[in-house]
C-alpha cells in the first residue's frame, strides 16, 4: 500500500488522511466542485476534482473516482462511511482494477447490505432478529398486506437502508400503505434500491453496538460496546461507551453474538453489529455495518485501539496485535455528534458560511473535525460539523467534561446542535443512565423548546462594546466598520439580538 | 442611549468612557467596565472583578456574539426586528424554503384550512426529506411550488392566512 485515496468528504475524510499520515501512507484526496475549499483537500498530499456537487455527480460516481486513483497512483481506497462504502459492486470493482478496498471483502459486504438477507444469515447462525417479514417489496399494497400479520406499531425499512433514510413508523394502521409509499420513494432517491420490509417496534429499546475487528487471518475481536440510544429523526446524536445497561455476563454474551455474526459472513477489517436491548435484557440482531462508523472514537478512546490505523494494516494483510483476553475498557467515553442544524425547527439542516469557530480542547477532549473558520456549509451533504469528544475515567467525570467543552465550542455562522447536547447531558435521565431511543421524544418539551438563555447585563454590555468598539471578524474591523466613521453607537437606533443557542 | 433587546429582553442601554474603561448603563444600572481589550473577534473585559470572554463575528447573517457558552445572533436591521431573525421564516402564516432543494410533495391546494404543525410541503435536501409545517391555523391564501421543482433557499413556498375560517 504506497497511496491511499479517500473517496470521502468532511470530518472522516480528515480523519483517514490523519491515520495514514502517522503511517507514513500519502494520501489523494477527492472532492466535488462545492467542496473546492474543504478541509480534507487541503491535509492531502494530492486532490482531484471528481464532479458537480450532486452527490450522485461526484461522491457516488464510481468511474471519476476510479479514474482518480489511476491519474494519481493510487493502490487503495478508502471509503469512510456513507457514500459508496457499502456499495458491494463499488467494493467489487476496485477490486477487479487491481486495488485494495479498505474494507470488507465485497461477498460479506453483499451478504450484510440487503437487510432482508442479513436478517436470514443471522437467524441461520442462531443471533436473534427482530420479528418482522422475511421477504421485502417494491409495491406499497404488498407491504400493506404483509403488515395485517404483524401486531402493534411496525417499521417499514428500506432492505438497503441506514441513517434514517428510507425509514417509516407505523402506529395507526390506516397510514400503511402511504407510508410504504413514502418510503419506497425515500430508499429509490437515497439507495437506488426501493425495496422495503417491516419489523415490529420494540419498545422503548436501547441501540447498543459491538465493533468487531477482524483479520485476514481468521483472527476476530470484539471491541466490546457503543450505547447509542440519544437519536433524533432515526439518527444518532451522542453516543457513549461502556453503557451502564450491560452486566459483565450481558456484555459477554453480546460480544460472542457480534462475533458469530460477523464470522458468518466471512467477515474482514472493521465493521459494527447493531443490536436492539428491550427493558427485560433481550437483545436482536438490528444490522451489520460494514464500515467504519462515525462513533468509532469512543471505542478508540475506551479501549485505546486506533481502529482507522487498524482498516489500513489489515487491508495490508497484517495480522492483529491483540487477542480478545489482550483486550479491556478502560474509563468511559462520550461523543456528541454536532450538526449544523435547527433543533426548535424539526432539525433543519442549516447552511451559511462558518464567520467564527473556536474549537475546543484540554484534558481528555478530542473533536474530529472537518470544517474550519470562513469554510462554507453547503446543502449538498450531511450537515456533520464535528464529533466532539470527551474521556475521562468515569462517566460523571466525562459528562461533566463534555459540559465544560461545549461552553467551550463557539460556532458563529450556523445554527448548530450544542445548545442541544447541553440539556440533554444536564437532563436527570440522561444522568441516570436512562436512556432508550425515544429518549428524545418523550422529553421533547424540555428538550427541544426555544429556551434561549436569558440574557445577563453582561451580554447587553458585550453588544454595547462591540458597537462601540466596532469589534468583530469579517465585516467589521477594529476600530469601526468604516475609516473615519463616527462610532456605530451614535447611529443606531432600536436593533435586537434573538435566536439564541 | 439604544434600546437592545436580547432574546425578548428589552434594555436601555448607554456607554460612556471613563478613565481607562467604560461605564456601561444597563436600564438604569450602573456597571464599571475595565480591561478591555479587542481583537479581531474576541471581547475581553472584566465587570468588577468578574472576567468575561465574549466571542464576536460579523457576516451575511448578521452579527453573533457568544458569551458564557451561549450564542446570541444579533439583528442590525431595524425593520426586521420584530420578525424571527433565523433560517426557516415562518413569521406570519408565509413558508419560505429554509434550505434549497427539490419539493417531493404539496399537500395543500389554496383554499384547504390547514392546523398549526400540519405537514404542507415535503422539501429535499441532503438527501432528507423534510417536512415543511404550517406555523399557524388558518387558510392556504397561495402555493408557490409544485412537486418536482428545485427551489432555492427563501423561496416562498406557501403563504396561509393566519385565524381565517
Amino acid at each position: 500500500m504506497t497511496k491511499v485515496l479517500v473517496a470521502n468528504r468532511g470530518e472522516i475524510a480528515v480523519r483517514i488522511i490523519r491515520a495514514c499520515r502517522e503511517l507514513g501512507i500519502p494520501t489523494v484526496a477527492v472532492f466535488s466542485e462545492a467542496d473546492r475549499r474543504s478541509l480534507h483537500v487541503q491535509q492531502a498530499n494530492e486532490a482531484v476534482c471528481i464532479g458537480p456537487p450532486s452527490p450522485l455527480e461526484s461522491y457516488l460516481n464510481q468511474d471519476a473516482i476510479l479514474a482518480a486513483a489511476r491519474t494519481t497512483g493510487a493502490d487503495a481506497i478508502h471509503p469512510g462511511y456513507g457514500f459508496l462504502a457499502e456499495n458491494s459492486s463499488f467494493a467489487e470493482r476496485v477490486e477487479h482494477e487491481g486495488l485494495t478496498f479498505i474494507g470488507p471483502p465485497s461477498s460479506a459486504m453483499r451478504a450484510m447490505g440487503s437487510k432482508i438477507g442479513s436478517r436470514a444469515i443471522m437467524k441461520q447462525a442462531g443471533v436473534p432478529i427482530v420479528p418482522g417479514t422475511d421477504a421485502g417489496s417494491n409495491d406499497p399494497r404488498v407491504i400493506a398486506e404483509a403488515a395485517k400479520k404483524i401486531d402493534g406499531p411496525i417499521f417499514i425499512k428500506a432492505s438497503a437502508g441506514g441513517g434514517g433514510k428510507g425509514l417509516r413508523l407505523v402506529t395507526d394502521r390506516s397510514q400503511v400503505e402511504a407510508a410504504a409509499r413514502a418510503a419506497i420513494g425515500e430508499a429509490k432517491s437515497a439507495f437506488g434500491d426501493d425495496t422495503v420490509y417491516i419489523e415490529k417496534r420494540i419498545e422503548r429499546p436501547r441501540h447498543i453496538e459491538f465493533q468487531v475487528l477482524a483479520d485476514a487471518h481468521h483472527n476476530i475481536v470484539h471491541l466490546f460496546e457503543r450505547e447509542c440510544s440519544v437519536q433524533r429523526r432515526h439518527q444518532k446524536l451522542l453516543e457513549e461507551s461502556p453503557s451502564l445497561a450491560l452486566t459483565p455476563a450481558l456484555r459477554a454474551k453480546m460480544g460472542e453474538a457480534a462475533v458469530a455474526a460477523a464470522k458468518a459472513v466471512g467477515y474482514v477489517n472493521a465493521g459494527t453489529i447493531e443490536f436492539m436491548l428491550d427493558a427485560a435484557g433481550n437483545f436482536y440482531f438490528l444490522e451489520m455495518n460494514t464500515r467504519i462508523q462515525v462513533e468509532h472514537p469512543v471505542t478508540e478512546c475506551t479501549t485505546g485501539i486506533d481502529l482507522v490505523q487498524w482498516q489500513l494494516r489489515i487491508a495490508r494483510g497484517e495480522k492483529l496485535a491483540f487477542a480478545q483476553k489482550d483486550l479491556a475498557q478502560r474509563g468511559h467515553a462520550i461523543e456528541c455528534r454536532v450538526y449544523a442544524e435547527d433543533e426548535t425547527k424539526h432539525f433543519m439542516p442549516s447552511c451559511g458560511v462558518i464567520t467564527y469557530l473556536y474549537e475546543p480542547s484540554g484534558p481528555g477532549i478530542r473533536n474530529d473535525s472537518g470544517i474550519y473558520e470562513g469554510w462554507e456549509v453547503t446543502p449538498y451533504y450531511d450537515p456533520i460539523l464535528s464529533k466532539l469528544v470527551a474521556f475521562a475515567e468515569d462517566r460523571e467525570t466525562a459528562r461533566r467534561r463534555m459540559l465544560r467543552a461545549l461552553d467551550e465550542y463557539v460556532v458563529h455562522g450556523v445554527q448548530t446542535g450544542i445548545a442541544l447536547h447541553k440539556r440533554i447531558l444536564r437532563h436527570p435521565a440522561f444522568i441516570a443512565g436512562e436512556v432508550t431511543t425515544t429518549f428524545i421524544d418523550e422529553h421533547a418539551d424540555e428538550l427541544l423548546a426555544a429556551l434561549g438563555a436569558s440574557a445577563t447585563d453582561e451580554v447587553f454590555i458585550a453588544a454595547a462594546l462591540v458597537l462601540e468598539l466596532g469589534v468583530g471578524r469579517s465585516a467589521l474591523a477594529p476600530g469601526g466598520s468604516e475609516p473615519g466613521a463616527v462610532s456605530p453607537w451614535q447611529r443606531i437606533g432600536r436593533w435586537e439580538i434573538g435566536g439564541a443557542r | 442611549m439604544a434600546t437592545i433587546v436580547i432574546d425578548g429582553v428589552r434594555r436601555d442601554v448607554n456607554v460612556e468612557r471613563e478613565g481607562d474603561g467604560y461605564v456601561v448603563t444597563v436600564d438604569g444600572r450602573r456597571h464599571v467596565v475595565g480591561e478591555v481589550s479587542a481583537t479581531a473577534g474576541t471581547l475581553a473585559f472584566l465587570v468588577d472583578r468578574a472576567s468575561h470572554v465574549a466571542h464576536v463575528s460579523n457576516g451575511a447573517v448578521g452579527l453573533w456574539i457568544s458569551l458564557g457558552g451561549h450564542g446570541y445572533r444579533v439583528a442590525l436591521d431595524v425593520a426586521d426586528a420584530d420578525r424571527p431573525v433565523s433560517t426557516g421564516g415562518a413569521g406570519n402564516g408565509r413558508l419560505e424554503a429554509p434550505m434549497p432543494g427539490a419539493i417531493v410533495a404539496v399537500h395543500v391546494a389554496v383554499g384547504d384550512r390547514v392546523r398549526a404543525d400540519q405537514p404542507v410541503v415535503v422539501l429535499e435536501s441532503m438527501k432528507m426529506h423534510n417536512e415543511i409545517v404550517s406555523p399557524v391555523d388558518g387558510v392556504v391564501k397561495r402555493v408557490g411550488c409544485k412537486p418536482g421543482e428545485q427551489v432555492a433557499f427563501g423561496r416562498v413556498l406557501v403563504e396561509i392566512e393566519a385565524g381565517a375560517a
